[in-house]
Formats: structure tokens, sequence, C-alpha cells
């Protein structure tokens, strides 16, 4: 240890400022200790009773400042010394300005606000939804887990103020072109979509672009806008404003079934719409024969869509091996198919389709209760998972943006010898991770890998959600995925068709 | 809805007659003489009430000080037992319309200065600021300082108010410093030069001995704490006619007392409301560190109670170093400021803020709504009696002082 | 019969303010869409007893 000090003349610096200084130069590399004072009687003193007896014989007036250290060598202390001016003249980092933090204080700055995004933990989603609200803010909902009572009451409220309450569990829209939450990034056009599912919006949307058209707006409802207790408060504002909005012609409505009643309402409001309404009750079948334009699932709802407007849709390009090559490639005793959904609508489709073709499948959210699996970790014969479900996304991130969890599942299922499909979708855009397929691929690989060490294939089937226009790159993405040896369809439809196709004909004796 | 309406009306109001105070410095008097309810054997400290079992090491070494300067014993032995045995009432300044720095301790030989609030007509009193017996030190020397003031400053200024007819006003030397790079609490440097500016001719001019003028002056005109003091007892002359608004959720009092920090507020009157005395975000005088600091105490943050201090450290650049050092970290530092207050003062502006008024009337609502508290920059004592001050920092009260005011304040008001 | 607030924002576009997950804001402004976004924090640090106080007093 060596004690130095250096004497700046006839300079006057604030005594705070001077022991900040000295807090500075005391985190410096070999410094253990240093002072810095002007030298008036009372510092001289006290820099003697700190230790640095020879600063403290100066000789200094108190006019001048002195710098007193204690360091590990004399190249140390001289490296601070010789260059005083730096640490008398150097300026902090600054720290941020205190921010926006209240939603009066946002509208102060920006009164011509039209619309708040909120996503803040559920317990204060209510609340926040609330105080735009009563600002006659348009609201996107992001938050679930708001209560029915609150979320019955918020609709109420955004009815009365006459703005859009996009929520609660809204994860997806499209307005004037710019995509809110988990959205992609589609032409403009004549297609307007209302949607209670993201990911549903998300599909269609996309097909719309990838088929030549375009999307005028697309109005997400949180997903229990349909049910009776919320009565269809914003599906049925959204087809208002839908239909009286020049540039949409034509209008896809997606949802799971509504309520009995509200679906009475709906159906009475079409009727004096003067453009067509789609509807996709994804999950139900039979409702289609009284409805004008029903559409059996999303890509349908999309075709149609793009038909009604006028545009022939262009047939999306996919090209993909004939059923039987496909059952031919899978090893013997692999008979199930295990799908695992990021998109919860996607997953709740495939549902709907295997349903439809008579394979039955079990899920952590099905389509009836006695399908669903006792434990969502572990398929039980063919198994279609949403990986979104609460259980898997509490205190961790979303499936779409963390791919984490699914491909740990990718691995375990592929460990299982019955596994003969994956079955696997993709989401691109704003807010998704920046490279979905890549998050998965190294999974997918060592999956493939393992059932080659058994001397026979798994399949794995995937559809990407996406266009062109998206950061990630939709042709990218498509690419990395046959590199990996999986099979890319046009869009989840086909996917879940050919994996039930594949499905039934693993079921038959004595394949 | 209603009583929304009536506490903004009460704050509105409270605001109003801590923006339309007026102080005026009156004089400088034995604390004995002036001082309500000061008894004989009394010693009243900074802070909310504190037993000498339960004060810190600071304050009880400020307390032997005053137990010596009184003579009610001639060594600090004595001194301790005297106080043990409760023979020594100890009582806070705020019961008694009074404050002090850092320990605050006043007895009734003590000169204080006594400032009027000419608007409302109450008197308010503070201690002299100095940097050893306030914090702690109970030496010969630092006996000596209370002494001289006793004998010599004191008196000498005293002389000099007597000639100023009315008082010396104080509201354009508080502009004007605030105006100089002052907050009137660590950065009263202007304000104190212009203090000992007024008061030089008018002790020259009431024939003040010439040893004690220049022992006066020299005091006077090299002391940039001295108008510590008078700053105290002006905010606490403007917010003593605030206690008792009824539905008024404003701060009037934020005291510490090295143990415990206080608040108390407006509508619910003669509370404190009292948690754990924070350590204070600090820089030290060489060779002492966060190690040897005591807990914040003192009854200086009445200057941030009416919006001076640490509610315009925007405008003293030269403490700007305790926080950091930027003018964008001050500037935002006064912006949270306004967030948890209720109006600004119309007459003390801050140039470097782009003239706005300090923030006044702290809101427990919305300290306790926003999160943000207020900021407070302050000197640090150490943690054992017999030191002088150690340094200063940066120091916020504890979140549970507004709460629990919260809490009563709706439990008061049958909510 | 459509709401005019619903057209004009139809019409005009998105002018927000978000409140939460920081991405969903610059995602905005990266599609050129004006968006304020507040460093929100939960009112009282959380604490539902105060919350429930400053309801019927702030």
């Amino acid at each position: 240890m060596v004690t130095d000090h250096a004497i700046i003349q006839n300079q006057y610096f604030d005594s705070v400022f001077l022991m900040r200084v000295a807090k500075r130069i005391s985190a410096a590399e070999g410094i253990e200790q240093a002072a810095a004072v002007m030298a008036t009687a009372k510092n001289l003193e006290a820099l003697a009773q700190a230790g640095f007896a020879s600063a403290a014989r100066g000789p200094a007036a108190p006019n001048d400042v002195i710098v007193a250290l204690r360091a590990t060598d004399s190249t140390h202390a001289r490296a601070i010394l010789d260059h005083l001016d730096q640490w008398l003249n150097r300026e902090e980092t600054p720290n941020s300005g205190t921010t926006v933090t209240t939603l009066s204080d946002a509208l102060g700055v920006e009164p011509n606000a039209n619309l708040a995004v909120i996503s803040v933990p559920g317990e204060y989603a209510a609340r926040e939804a609330r105080l735009a609200l009563e600002q006659n803010l348009h609201v996107f909902l992001f938050s679930d887990n708001v209560s029915l009572e609150d979320e019955v009451s918020l609709k109420q409220l955004s009815k009365e103020r006459g703005v859009l309450l996009m929520g609660p569990d809204c994860g997806t829209a499209i307005i004037g072109g710019a995509g809110i939450g988990f959205a992609n990034s589609v032409r403009r056009g004549p297609v307007g979509v209302i949607g209670a599912s993201g990911t549903g919006l998300q599909e269609i949307t996309t097909l719309v672009h990838r088929m030549g058209s375009g999307i005028s707006h697309a109005i997400g409802t949180g997903s229990h806008d349909l049910t009776d207790a919320v009565g269809g408060v914003t599906s049925m504002q959204a087809l208002d404003a839908l239909d009286a909005e020049p540039n949409t012609k034509v209008i896809v409505l997606v949802s799971k079934p509504p309520g009995q009643v509200t679906l009475g309402r709906i159906r009475q409001r079409m009727a004096s719409m003067s453009k067509p309404v789609i509807t996709c009750f994804l999950g139900s079948s039979g409702l289609e024969e009284h409805w004008p334009h029903p559409a059996h699932d999303l890509t349908e709802s999309a075709s149609e869509a793009v038909r009604l407007a006028g545009v022939a849709p262009t047939l999306l390009p996919g090209s993909y091996p004939s059923v039987s090559s496909a059952v031919a490639e899978i090893g013997p005793h692999r008979r199930y198919v295990r799908g695992l959904f990021a998109g919860g609508t996607f997953c709740y489709q495939a549902q709907q389709i295997f349903r439809e073709a008579g394979v039955t499948v079990h899920s952590n959210e099905p389509l009836s209760r006695s399908l669903k699996l006792a434990d969502p970790y572990r398929s039980v014969g063919h198994s279609l998972v949403d990986m979104g479900a609460d259980v898997f996304t509490v205190g961790r991130p979303h499936p779409m943006i963390d791919s984490t969890l699914r491909a740990q599942r990718v691995e375990a299922e592929a460990r299982y010898p019955e596994t003969a499909i994956l079955l696997l979708d993709f989401v691109l855009g704003f807010s998704a991770s920046a490279d979905p397929v890549g998050d998965l691929a190294p999974a997918i690989k060592r999956a493939r890998e393992q059932a080659e060490g058994q001397g026979n294939r798994l399949l794995v089937l995937s559809s990407v959600c996406g266009t062109e226009l998206d950061a990630q790159g939709f042709n990218r993405q498509i690419q990395a995925l046959e590199q990996a040896g999986v099979t890319v369809f046009p869009s989840a439809v086909d996917a879940s068709r050919f994996a039930a196709a594949v499905a039934i004909e693993l079921g038959k004796v004595g394949r | 809805m209603e009583i929304k309406a009536k506490i903004e009306a009460a704050n509105a109001e409270v605001v109003k007659r801590v923006t339309s105070a007026d102080p005026i410095l009156i004089d400088v008097l034995p604390a004995g003489q002036v001082i309500p309810g000061l008894t004989e054997r009394m010693v009243t400290h900074s802070g909310p009430p504190v037993t000498w079992q339960n004060m810190c090491g600071a304050q009880r070494g400020a307390v032997i000080a005053m137990t010596l300067f009184e003579g009610w014993a001639s060594t600090a032995q004595q001194a301790q037992e005297l106080l043990a045995a409760g023979a020594i009432k100890l009582e806070p300044n705020h019961h008694h319309q009074a404050v002090g720095p850092m320990a605050g301790t006043i007895t009734k030989s003590l000169p204080v200065w006594v400032v009027e609030n000419r608007a409302s007509g109450n008197r308010a009193y503070c201690r002299l600021a100095e940097a050893r017996q306030q914090f702690g030190d109970f030496s010969e020397q630092a006996l000596g300082g209370l002494r001289m003031w006793r004998d010599v400053w004191g008196p000498s200024i005293s002389k000099g108010l007597q000639t100023i007819k009315g008082g010396l006003p104080l509201k354009p030397i508080i502009s004007r410093a605030l105006q100089m790079g002052d907050e009137l609490h660590n950065r009263p440097d202007a304000a104190s030069s212009l203090l000992s500016g007024a008061l030089t001719p008018a002790m020259i001019e009431a024939g003040v001995a010439k040893d004690a003028l220049l022992s006066t002056v020299r005091w006077t005109a090299n002391n940039p704490f001295l108008f510590l003091g008078v700053s105290m007892a002006c905010g606490k002359a403007a917010t003593d006619p605030c206690s008792g608004v009824e539905y008024s959720t404003i701060v009037t009092t934020m005291a510490r007392n090295g143990t415990e920090f206080g608040i108390r507020v407006a509508g619910l009157p003669g509370e404190w409301f009292t948690a754990p005395s924070p350590k204070i975000d600090g820089l030290f005088m060489p060779g002492f560190s966060d190690a040897d600091a005591g807990r914040d105490m003192g009854d200086s943050a009445i200057t941030e109670t009416v919006g001076w201090g640490g509610f315009v450290i925007g405008g003293a650049p030269g403490i700007l170093a305790l926080v950091g050092g930027t003018a964008e970290q001050a500037l935002a530092w006064s912006r949270d400021m306004r967030k948890i207050t209720t109006g600004t003062s119309p007459d003390f502006r801050i140039p470097a803020l782009n003239f706005e008024g300090a923030p006044v009337g702290i809101d427990i609502r919305k300290v306790v709504r926003t999160g943000i508290l207020p900021v407070i920059d302050t000197a640090i004592a150490h943690k054992d009696p017999g030191y002088p001050n150690l340094g200063a920092g940066i120091v916020r009260p504890p979140m549970d002082c507004f709460k629990l005011a919260l809490r009563k304040f709706a439990s008061k008001y049958g909510v | 019969m459509s709401e005019p607030r619903i057209q004009d924002l139809l019409r005009s576009g998105i002018h927000a303010i978000n409140i939460g997950v920081k991405d969903f804001a610059t995602n905005l402004d990266t599609q050129g869409v004006r968006v304020l976004h507040i460093d929100w924090r939960p009112p009282a640090e959380g604490d539902t007893e105060m919350m429930g106080l400053l309801d019927k007093l702030l």
C-alpha cells in the first residue's frame, strides 16, 4: 500500500462534488481509499485523522484542492493523480429521466390518443381497462384472468361509451394496416375479420394475404365475447363498423360456437347487413346449414372470403407425399399422432378435423371433457396438446415466444415407441420468436435421429402461419423446416387433414 | 364522489395557506422566553416522540451536550445518569411550535430564531444550525460554539433585528436565494449570504460593540448554513396553521429522530405516523463510510414539506452531485415530486426548472398510489455520540408512514 | 348504425398508449404508429388494501 496526494492550486469545487469525485476514484482499479477536499484547516484535520498525514501537511491554502489516496502501488496512484483533470471534469452517465407512469399523465402528453393497449398482470387488468374506457379510449386488452363479472361490466361500459373493447384475452388485432399484439404483416385489402381467437385471426389474415387478397381491418373481440354472459357486445360493434366502413367488401366472423341467445342476435344482425359475412364457428358441426356463408375451418374461411371479394384465390404452394407413401415410411409399431401446438386455435381446429375423420384424440384442452388428458405432460393415444395452456405457461413466456417446453416435449414424444407423427405449428409475425423454426430445429433433429436409431421413422408434419412480409422470413422458415426433414403444408387445416388420414391408416389391423 | 370533492377542497385550502405564508424574522431570543411549554428541565428534540432508552447514539450525545450546556450536570457520566433516571423531560420540538436540525435539541438558555407568519399570525422557532453539537458531539469545542451563540452572536443579531421596524421580511431573501441556486436545506449558502448582508448594517445601526460585532459578522459571513435555522422556522410557521383542516390529505410534518421517521397530516391533527428511520444514501468525509452512519435524523425535512430542499434540487447545481449530477436527473426528480404534490408556489420559482414554482402539498394518497416517495437531501450523523458531521446524502421516508396515515384517514372519515 | 368513435378509429388509424409489455409498443413504433409507452407499476405497489382505499379517496 502506498499513500500519495496531489494539490490543485486556486480552484474551488463544492464539497459535495468533491465527495462524489472521491467516491468515484475509490472505485478505480488499484485504489483502496480516496479523499478530495478543499484545504481548509478543518479538512486538513480530517485528512490527518483519516490516515493521510502527509497530505494534511500540505502546503496548501484553503482555496486549493487536495486529492489524497491509498493505492496498491505507486503506478495506480499516479495513474489517478496525474490525470485529476479528467476526474474533476468527467460527466456521469446520465440516468434516464422519469417516464410517464399513469394513464392521465400519458393523456396529458398525448391528448389525441385513441387506443389503450393493455397487457398488465390479470389482477390489475380490469382496473386499467376501466380507467381507459372512462376516458373514451378504445382498448386492446391482452391480459386474461379477468373475472366474468368484470368482463361483463367492462363490455357494458365500452358499449355505453361507443368504443371497442378488444378483449379480455385478445392476442391479435390489425387496425388500419397496423398489427397490435401478436400479428402478421399483411397487405391491405377488402377482407374484414372479426375474431375471438388470436391465432385464428393470424391464420385467416395470413392466408388471405397469401391467396392474393388483403385485409381492411381485423378486430379481436376477446375469447368470451360471443358467450351469452357477454352477449357479443364487441362482435356486434365490429359487424356494424365493418358494414359501414368503405374499404371492407366481405367480413369473416370466427369464434368457438356462440351461446344460443347471442347466436340468434348475430343471425338477426347479419340479415340486415349490406356485405356478406362468412361465419366460422370452430368446433361446431351442423350449424353451417343455417348460415348464408358458413366456413368449415380457418382455411375455408380465407378462401371463401377471397372469392366473395371477387378475387380468385391463389392456390397455396406445397408439395407433400401421398398418405400411403407416408404410411410406408413410418416404422411398423408406430401408431399415434402427437400434435404439439403453440396456437390454441390450431389445436382446437385440429381436434375438430380429427373428430370429423372419426379419429379419437385426447387433449389438455379437449373438445369434449371425457377426452381430457389425465396428465398434460403425458400423451395418450392420439393426442393434440395446446402448449399455450395455463398449465404450461404459468411463470414462463408463451410457446410462440419461447420454445423450451415444446422442444422438451418433442424429444419426450420421440422417445415413446408408439409415436408415429409429430404435428407442429409455427407462428411468425410481431411479438413471436425471431426464429420459431430455428428454436425447435435441434429438438426435431434429435427426435428424428432417435427414431432412426430404433431402425424406423417418425414423421414430422407442420404448417407455418405467416407471410413473406413478416420479419422472420416466411420462405426462410419453410426452407429451414424442409432441411430439418419436416414436411410443410400450406395451412394448418392441410397438415391436420393429412395427419388424420395417416392416423386412420396406421390404425388399420395388420398394417 | 362526495368525499373526493371534500378532500380536493381541503387540500386546495392547505396549499393556499402554505403559499400565502408571509414569514418575518422577528428576533433571536432564549428559548425559555418564547417557546410555549418549554419548562425548566426539558430538552426538546427533533422527530416524533422518543424515550431516552430508544434514542439513537447521536441524539443522545446532543442531549448530553445540552444537559452540560445548562449546567444540570458537570460531566457526561452525570448527565447520562440524570437522563436515564428520567429527571429531564424529553419532548418533540414539533409539539412546541419549534423545529431543530439533526438532533434538534433545544433548552431554555439556547437562543432560537423567532419567525412570525404575518399572514396567519402564528410564530415558529428554530435553534441554530451548526456542525458539531447537533450531530452528537458533546466536547468542549462543541459546547464552546453554543456558548458563543448564547453570549455573543445571538444577542448581537437580536439587537440588530430590533432596529428593523416590523421585522426582517424573509420572502424576498427566499425567492432570490432559490433563483441563485439554493434549495434552502443543504444548500442555503446564497440565503445565508443575503441574511448576513441584511443583519450586518442592522447590527452596526444598533450599536453592537465592536468585538461582539466583529465576532458575529465573521461568523455570519462565513457560515453557509446560517439560513437553515431560519428556513426551517419559515417552513414550520407556514405549516402549523394547516393542522386541523378537515378532510385534507396533505402532509404538514416530516420529521426524524434517528430512530423513527414520522409524518403528520393536516386532516389528522395531533397524530404521528411512524416507521423505522431509514439509512441515508450518502457521500462521506474522508475516513468515514456507510458503516459509521446513523439513521436519518432532524426536523429539517420541514423544508421539503413546503416544497424546498429535495423538491427543488434541480435548481441547486452545487448539490446535484448528491443525486448523480446530471441536469436530466434533476429535472426527473422534480417531475416526480410534482406527481405527489397538489400545487406549486406562485412566489418561489426555479430558473433551472423553467421557472416552475416549487411543488407544494405532499398528498398521502398520491404517494401511496404512485409509489413515489418524497426526496429529502440531508446531512449524516455518526451512529455513536461524540462525532461531528459525517457527510450528506439522499433519503426517502418509509412508505409505511403514508400507508398508516391513509388507513387512519379512511377510518376517521368513515370510508 | 355504427359508433362514430369506432368509425374514427378505423378511418384515422391507431394513436396508442401502451400499458404493460414494452414489446407491444416497440412493434407499433416499427410500423410507424404513434405510441407512448407507460412505465407502468402496480398502483400502491400492489397493496390491494391500499388500492381499495384509494379507489374511494382518489
